[in-house]
């Protein structure tokens, strides 16, 4: 008895370690992967996400270099205009000025005469699934267009899968940086694996772009820049909105339980806060909920009596609460957001019997398909002439982000190096694609943006709708 | 702190914690019939339930077939699977340490979650209807104040439905030889079980009850790649060492607690405790093993 005791004793402990390791290998921990981004030992705050002693460390050479602040006009030792040897200026060497003629010297990794590289990793599969079809076939459907072109230079768009997971991202934008040579790498959605990448993307010396979401963990990082308002920019935003069309109405807040979230937590909090909204209903709630847990958040959203509820979270999570509304309760859903207003959500949401995404409203760097014709009538006919089809929403995502990438190709010039680049967006002036909401950098401030679009969810149509466009407060 | 629980919130806690467990528990069941036969951990189980929703809603989309036959379809499909599993990766490896097999179910999963994927990569995350898709089916019954849904309802049947079936099934001489060839193989094949048909039986069992769990949880929500291997695996492995790992009806009663405790870790008094309904599961996971590692319902060996 005591050896088959034994035997299913060391067969129990051997399975437990077998589930550690699975679930280890699942879930994200917390500074793991910017860790493990920093292309040497030491590079990063795990806290902070700055670069310690503030230089950048070459990941190939291990030599620290200088992203540059567009002052000291240094000529770089290695400009790399050769092509894509992937050479790193061992200087900044920007000569940073904002008129697009500088950037002789510095890192040109990704430039050729030919040529520009850009990187994109985006959540395919995970909790917040992307099509991945829309992304392979929008991702250079501006560039191929005739506003799309830069100069001589062809943009080749690389796309990754980043699996809604920090550490899958960071080696996802490693292998963009490393073996396709991008020149600047951009983060397509989730706020975990933009932080996670934009850190690995400064430990590298390579700008990183994407629409807003956190602004603790990216504010320090030079290269990094929001191409649209942050989660905390948009939370004075909400409270005026709903201020205007929910007065009155008891308040719940329901934020997924991620450190990325915490200033969008706080700053939506304080701002219900002031302006005298009754919080009835204020949670973290799972990063990546199954069915249950939604059940269970809609359960207590409803014991607790919430009229209007902020939700932030992956779009599956807010899906599987959506779901498990009871039929007598219909919350008012707000929030921030780049994907939680894609029309999947709205066609899964609606689908449902209980269609509790129904006018659920949220806010978004790009507007929906249904104004884009008066907004941007060339998008459509892009799509039409390259792909012979309509574009579908996430392609009007990446077809905003390049046209707000192109004004700033167009002002760092023809010789942009990675540091002239970083210093020539950094002119307080705006950058208006057209599509997404302005944006203005200067060096202390990368998170520029003061408007979004607004989408409500139309279950009658099964998409989300724009009902506000550009807007900077209510 | 106990005080702050209200009546309603651990009414609410306790309905949704048996419905979810439920599935736990068919999943359970399914890794304690693997292990009483084959004494492999099944990695794979998780999958058996996403390829029955995945076949499910191809012939639904696809093929236009009505509900019914489309959930037959997709309990064909997890069968299929757990044949093919058994016939070209596990009776193969039969003589093999139990590790390597442990390590092959876990490549099948992962084999299957690639398939899945690269089937559907224009659009991963889909909508899969529930048996009784319709406003009134969602709360027909209110337990203590929770609406219930048919297709939670339903779920709970199944288990049942399960629970007695396997019941009788144990009881047939079939059933008797799966227990016969798992406990000992070699007398068993002296009398003339077939130890390798038997095993062959019994992954397809398990594939059709990991079939009917990936069903229910996915009914009326949305879907994905390896869906059921992500949400449900771990609460399942759990349910099965918390029930002994060779009962079955300690598998079907784990998954029930498991449900609850999760569920528990879900209740107000613990917001500030982040991701107890996670960590409430690998608290009783590390608890069973290390005090009672034989499970909470198995017998005095």
């Amino acid at each position: 008895m005591h050896s088959r005791l034994k035997t299913s004793r060391t067969r129990s402990v051997a399975l437990l370690l077998s589930l550690l390791i699975v679930a280890a290998a699942c879930g994200q921990k917390p500074n793991v992967a910017q860790v493990s981004a920093a292309g040497g030992a030491g590079v990063i705050d795990p806290d902070t996400g700055e670069v310690i002693d503030g230089s950048i460390i070459d990941p190939d050479t291990g030599e620290v270099i200088d992203i540059g602040d567009g002052t000291d006009g240094t000529a770089g030792t290695d400009g790399g205009s050769d092509g894509l040897s992937g050479s790193t200026g061992s200087a900044g060497g920007a000569t940073g000025t904002t008129d697009g003629s500088g950037g002789g010297g510095g890192d040109r990794t990704g430039i050729s005469d030919t040529e520009i590289r850009i990187g994109i990793h985006a959540p395919v599969t995970g909790a917040a699934p992307i099509p991945q079809n829309s992304f392979e076939e929008g991702k250079e459907v501006f560039w191929n267009s005739p506003d799309g072109k830069i100069g001589a230079r062809k943009v080749r768009v690389f796309f990754e899968d980043d699996k809604f997971d920090p550490a899958t991202a960071v080696q996802r934008c490693k292998k963009m940086v490393e073996q396709d040579k991008v020149f600047l790498l951009i983060g397509g959605g989730g706020a975990d694996q933009i932080t996670a990448c934009a850190k690995y993307a400064q430990s590298a010396g390579v700008p990183y772009l994407s629409a807003g979401v956190n602004e603790a963990g990216l504010a320090n990082l030079r290269s990094y820049f929001a191409l649209s308002t942050t989660y905390a920019q948009q939370s004075p935003i909400i409270v005026q909105m709903v201020q205007k069309q929910f007065a009155g109405k008891k308040i719940g807040i329901a934020v997924a339980d991620s450190g990325s979230f915490n200033d969008a937590y706080d700053s939506i909090k304080k701002a219900f806060a002031a302006a005298g909204f009754d919080v009835v209903y204020d949670k973290r709630i799972p990063k990546s909920a199954n069915a249950g847990d939604g059940a269970n958040i809609a359960n207590a959203m409803q014991q607790s009596g919430a009229e209007v509820i902020y939700f932030l979270s992956s779009p599956t999570t807010f899906l599987y609460v959506a779901n498990g509304l009871n039929p007598a309760y219909s919350p008012q859903f707000v929030g921030p957001g780049i994907t939680s207003g894609l029309n999947t959500v709205a066609n899964i949401g609606c689908s449902a019997p209980r269609r509790g995404v129904d006018k659920a409203i949220f806010f978004s760097p790009f507007p929906q398909l249904d104004v884009i014709d008066k907004i941007d009538p060339g998008y459509q006919k892009a799509y039409q002439a390259q792909l012979g089809k309509k574009g579908d929403d996430l392609g009007l995502a990446l077809w905003g982000l390049s046209r707000q990438l192109k004004t700033m190709f167009d002002v760092a010039g023809p010789n942009m190096s990675r540091q002239s680049f970083v210093a020539a967006i950094e002119n307080g002036k705006p950058f208006a694609g057209g599509v997404y909401p302005p944006v203005t950098f200067t060096a202390r401030n990368h998170f520029g943006g003061s408007q979004v679009h607004v989408l409500q969810a139309d279950c009658g149509s099964g998409s989300f709708k724009t009902i506000g466009t550009f807007v900077s407060g209510y | 702190m106990i005080l702050a629980i209200t009546l309603s919130e651990l009414s609410r806690v306790l309905v949704l914690g048996v419905i979810n467990g439920a599935i736990y528990s068919l999943i359970a069941i399914g890794l304690v019939l693997v292990y009483k036969a084959s004494g492999v951990f099944n990695f794979a189980q998780g999958e058996f339930g996403t390829i029955a929703i995945y076949g499910s809603y191809i012939a639904i989309t696809s093929f236009n077939l009505p509900y019914g036959i489309a959930l037959i379809i997709g309990l064909l499909a997890a069968l299929g699977m757990g044949l093919l599993t058994e016939r070209l990766v596990i009776r193969p490896l039969f003589d093999a340490p139990r590790v390597t097999l442990l390590v092959a179910t876990a490549g099948v999963a992962l084999l299957a979650i690639g398939v899945e994927f690269w089937r559907t990569a224009n659009e991963p995350l889909k909508f899969f209807s529930s048996i009784v898709n319709s406003p009134s089916s969602l709360d027909r019954v209110s337990p203590f104040g929770v609406a219930v849904s048919d297709q939670r309802l339903i779920t709970l049947g199944v288990l049942v439905v399960a629970a007695v079936l396997l019941f009788l099934f144990f009881r047939s001489p079939l059933g008797l030889a799966v227990l016969a060839a798992s406990q000992e193989p070699v007398a068993s094949e002296l009398v003339g079980v077939s130890v390798r048909r038997i095993s062959t039986i019994t992954w397809g069992l398990a594939a059709l009850l990991g079939g009917a769990a990936g069903l229910l949880y996915a009914g009326g929500s949305q879907f994905s790649p390896g869906l059921i291997t992500a949400a449900v695996l771990i609460p399942g492995f759990t349910a099965a060492i918390v029930g002994g790992i060779t009962s079955l009806p300690g598998a079907a009663a784990g998954g029930i607690l498991v449900g609850v405790l999760q569920a528990l870790g879900s209740l107000s008094t613990f917001d500030s405790i982040k991701g107890a309904s996670f960590v409430s599961v690998f608290v009783v996971l590390l608890a069973v093993l290390l005090i009672r590692p034989q499970g909470l319902f198995a017998g005095r060996s």
